[in-house]
C-alpha cells in the first residue's frame, strides 16, 4: 500500500505542479486595466499548488514508511468510526468461493464491452441495436463460466436475450415515450 | 405558523392520484436501489434526474426526495439480511442487523429498521422545517468571505469525516473535486481555462456525467470485482415492528434523530456519517451496551433513525446555502438548478412556501416507506436474488443515459466513463469520493467569491480573516487540519493518558 501511496504520491505532485503553471500562463487582463486579484489563474493556481503539496505530503508519508520497513499502510475501510469498531469481519456466508482470477476475468469483461458500448457503439448504432447487442453478449460472457451441459446453456442463453430483448425496448420506450427524454 | 400553514398546504396538494402515484413508484425504485449492493442513493437520485428533466419542477423534486428517503431505507434490508450494507449509508445497520438475522429473527430486525428510519425522517423532518428558516435567515448575513470559508470547511470537513483512518486522502479527493470544476468557462472575464480550444471542455464538466461517472460506472466495476453472492436468506418471522418495543426506545429515537439530522447538515458528510455517530452515542449512552455488535436492538434503532433523519439533514444546507450536505444532496441540488429553482440564503424570500414543500416531501416519502415496510418487504426480497452478472450491464446501459439526456450531448457519455474509469482507481486506494463530489459542486462557490472578495478589500486578507462567521470557519478548518495530522493526534492523545491517570490517584487518595 506505501508504495502505491508512493507512486500515487508522486503523481499528484506532478500533476499539481502542472496544473498550476498552466495556472501561471493563463491571461491576466492588465491590458484592460483588470484588478490581479480577478485573474482567471489565481485560483487553479492556488488549488494545483495545494495538490502539489498534498501529493508531496502523501509521498514523503509513504517513502518514510517504506524506509522504516513498513508494507502495509491504513486499511481501505475504516476499522473505527467514533469509537465504534466499524469492521464487518465476518465474511458473508452469502459468498461463493471462486478463484481469483474469476473476479479479475469479470472486471475486464465488464470493462471492455462497457468502452466498447458507451464509447463506440452509442452514437454509431441505433441505440435500442446497440443496448440490445451489449446487454446480450456481456450477460453471457459474464454467465459463461457458469454454463453447465446443453440445457442450462440454452436457459442461460435464453434469459440473456430476453433480458437484452426487455432493456433494449423498455429504455426507449420509458425514456423516449413516457419521460421525453432525448437518447443518443 | 405560516410554516405550518404551508406544510399542511403542501400535503393537501400531494394527495392528488398522480402525486400519490409518483411517490408511491418513486419511493419503491428507492427502496429497490438502495436494497441492491452497488447501486448507491447518488446513483439512483442521479439516473432519476434525467429521467425527471421533463417533468414540472415541483413533480420532478417530489420523486427525486422520494427515491433519496427510500433508497437510504431500502439498504437496511441487504445489510441485515447479508451482512452487506445496500448504500453506505447502512454500514453501522450491518452490527446489530446481520446478527438478529443469524438468530432467525430478520424480520424482527426489518420491523425495528422500518420504525427507526421513519420515526428518524419525522425528526429530521420537524428539523428541517424549523432550522432551514433560521439558517437562511443567518446566510443573509453571508458576503463573500464567508461563502469562500464554507466552501474550504465542506472540503475540509468532509475529506476528515470520509476518510477517518487517512483524513489526507480525503483532502486530496476534495481539492482534485475542486480542480476538475476549474475546467470552462470562469465567472467573471468567461475565459475558458483547460479548454485547448475544445468546444465541449469549454463548457465544463456537467455535475451529473461526472456523478454517473464516480457512482454509477465505478459501482460497476466495483461490483464485478467483488466475490458473488448466491445465497440469499430470506425472513420467516413477522416484519411488523413491536410498538412497545419501539417506544421502550424513544430516548435513542429522538437522541439519534437529532445527531443524523446534525451530521447530514454538516457539508459532504451525509447519512453514513448519521448512522455512525448515531450509533456511537446511542451505545454510550445505553444500558444494555453490552448488547451492541451483538444483535441489540436499540443499536439497530439507532443506526436507522441516524441515517434516515441525515436526508433532511443534508437537504437544510442545499436550501439555504446551496451548499450540499451529501452525495445525494449534490445531485438534488443540481436538480433544483437545472429546474429553475434557486436555493440559497434568499430562498425565505423569494419562494418561503418551498422550504415546507421539501418538508412535506420528506413527510409522504416516509409515510410511503412504512407502508412497504409493512406490506411488501417479504415480496421485495426477490430483488436481492438479481444476480449483478445480469443487472450490472443494465446499470451501465442507464448510465449512458444518465450522462447523455441532459444535455444531449456525447461528450458527456465520456465524461461519465472517463471519471468512472479515475473513480475506480482511486477507490481501490481508499480516496472516498464524497469530498470529490463536494469539490466538483463548492468549485465555483470557491472560486467566484475568493476573487470577488479580493476585490472588495483590494486584495487584502484582513475581512477573510477578521470577520466573526469567517473567523469561526477559519479556526474551525484549522483546527480539524491539525487534529488530522499523525503527530498532532499522538501528541494529544499522550497529553490527555497523562492528565487523566494524574487524575486517577488524586481521586483516589
Amino acid at each position: 500500500m506505501h508504495r502505491a501511496d508512493l507512486v500515487i504520491g508522486l503523481v499528484f505532485v506532478t500533476f499539481g505542479a502542472l496544473v498550476a503553471s498552466e495556472a501561471a500562463n493563463m491571461p491576466r487582463y492588465a491590458n484592460i486595466g483588470a484588478n490581479p486579484v480577478t485573474a482567471p489563474g489565481l485560483v487553479p493556481g492556488i488549488l494545483g499548488g495545494i495538490l502539489a503539496f498534498l501529493g508531496l505530503v502523501m509521498a514523503l508519508r509513504a517513502a518514510i514508511a517504506l524506509r522504516a520497513g513498513r508494507t502495509s499502510g491504513a486499511p481501505l475501510e475504516p476499522t473505527e468510526v467514533f469509537g465504534v469498531d466499524a469492521t464487518i469481519d465476518e465474511v458473508p456466508p452469502s459468498y461463493v468461493p471462486e478463484p481469483p482470477q474469476a473476479s479479475r476475468r469479470r472486471l475486464a469483461t465488464m470493462f471492455v464491452m462497457s468502452l466498447l458500448f458507451a464509447a463506440v457503439a452509442v452514437g454509431r448504432l441505433p441505440f435500442w441495436l446497440g443496448t440490445f447487442l451489449f446487454v446480450f453478449v456481456t450477460v453471457t460472457l459474464l454467465e459463461l463460466p457458469r454454463f453447465r451441459g446443453a440445457r442450462d446453456t440454452a436457459t442461460r442463453l435464453a434469459v440473456a436475450l430476453a433480458i437484452a430483448g426487455a432493456v433494449a425496448w423498455a429504455v426507449p420506450f420509458v425514456f423516449e415515450r413516457i419521460f421525453l427524454v432525448r437518447l443518443p | 405558523m405560516e410554516g405550518l400553514a404551508y406544510f399542511f398546504t403542501a400535503i393537501v396538494d400531494f394527495i392528488d392520484p398522480s402525486s400519490l402515484w409518483n411517490i408511491l413508484w418513486a419511493t419503491l425504485l428507492g427502496i429497490i436501489v438502495g436494497m441492491l449492493p452497488g447501486l448507491t442513493a447518488t446513483l439512483g437520485v442521479a439516473l432519476m434526474t434525467t429521467l425527471t428533466f421533463g417533468l414540472p419542477p415541483d413533480e420532478a423534486i417530489l420523486i427525486l426526495v422520494c427515491m433519496y428517503v427510500g433508497a437510504i431505507y431500502g439498504g437496511s434490508r441487504s445489510a441485515i439480511l447479508l451482512n452487506i450494507p445496500g448504500t453506505p449509508a447502512n454500514a453501522a445497520t450491518t452490527l446489530d442487523g446481520y446478527p438478529l438475522a443469524r438468530r432467525g429473527e430478520a424480520g424482527h430486525a426489518m420491523g425495528i429498521a422500518t420504525a427507526g428510519s421513519v420515526l428518524g425522517s419525522f425528526i429530521g423532518m420537524i428539523m428541517l422545517a424549523t432550522i432551514a428558516p433560521l439558517l437562511a435567515e443567518a446566510a443573509l448575513r453571508f458576503q463573500s468571505f464567508e461563502f469562500f470559508w464554507l466552501a474550504v470547511f465542506g472540503i475540509i470537513i468532509s475529506g476528515r469525516l470520509t476518510a477517518l483512518d487517512d483524513p489526507l486522502k480525503g483532502w486530496i479527493a476534495g481539492f482534485l473535486g475542486l480542480l476538475v470544476a476549474m475546467v470552462g468557462q470562469e465567472a467573471i472575464y468567461s475565459y475558458p481555462r483547460f479548454a485547448y480550444g475544445d468546444t465541449n471542455l469549454a463548457g465544463g464538466f456537467g455535475l451529473l456525467p461526472v456523478l454517473v461517472g464516480l457512482f454509477g460506472f465505478a459501482e460497476v466495476l466495483t461490483v464485478m470485482k467483488q466475490p458473488l453472492a448466491a445465497v440469499i436468506k430470506t425472513a420467516t418471522d413477522s416484519v411488523i415492528p413491536n410498538v412497545r418495543e419501539v417506544l421502550r426506545y424513544w430516548k435513542t429515537i429522538i437522541r439519534s434523530g437529532v445527531t443524523g439530522t446534525l451530521m447530514g447538515l454538516i457539508p459532504g458528510v451525509g447519512e453514513d456519517m448519521g448512522a455512525w455517530a448515531s450509533y456511537a452515542i446511542a451505545r454510550g449512552a445505553s444500558k444494555e451496551k453490552e448488547k451492541f455488535g451483538k444483535g441489540s436492538i436499540e443499536g439497530l434503532m439507532a443506526a436507522e433513525a441516524g441515517n434516515n433523519s441525515a436526508v433532511p439533514g443534508a437537504i437544510i444546507p442545499v436550501l439555504t446555502l446551496a451548499v450540499p450536505g451529501s452525495a445525494p444532496a449534490a445531485v438534488l441540488l443540481a436538480a433544483m438548478f437545472i429546474h429553475g429553482i434557486r436555493p440559497g440564503p434568499l430562498i425565505m424570500i423569494t419562494n418561503p412556501s418551498f422550504v415546507y414543500e421539501v418538508t412535506a416531501m420528506v413527510f409522504m416519502a416516509s409515510a410511503s416507506i412504512l407502508l412497504y415496510g409493512l406490506l411488501l418487504t417479504k415480496p421485495l426480497l426477490m430483488v436481492l436474488r438479481v444476480p449483478p452478472s445480469r443487472l450490472m450491464p443494465i446499470i451501465l446501459v442507464l448510465c449512458t443515459v444518465g450522462s447523455f439526456a441532459i444535455a444531449s450531448r456525447l461528450f458527456d457519455v465520456w465524461v461519465m466513463l472517463a471519471f468512472g474509469i479515475a473513480g475506480f482507481i482511486l477507490r481501490q486506494y481508499g480516496f472516498p469520493m464524497a469530498p470529490l463530489i463536494l469539490g466538483v459542486v463548492l468549485g465555483p462557490i470557491l472560486d467566484s467569491n475568493l476573487r470577488r472578495g479580493l476585490v472588495l478589500s483590494s486584495g487584502s486578507l484582513e475581512p477573510f480573516l477578521t470577520r466573526p462567521i469567517s473567523m469561526v470557519l477559519w479556526i474551525t478548518i484549522a483546527l480539524t487540519i491539525l487534529l488530522g495530522i499523525p503527530p498532532v493526534q499522538r501528541f494529544l492523545g499522550a497529553a490527555i493518558r497523562h492528565v487523566t491517570r494524574r487524575r486517577a490517584p488524586d481521586a483516589g487518595s
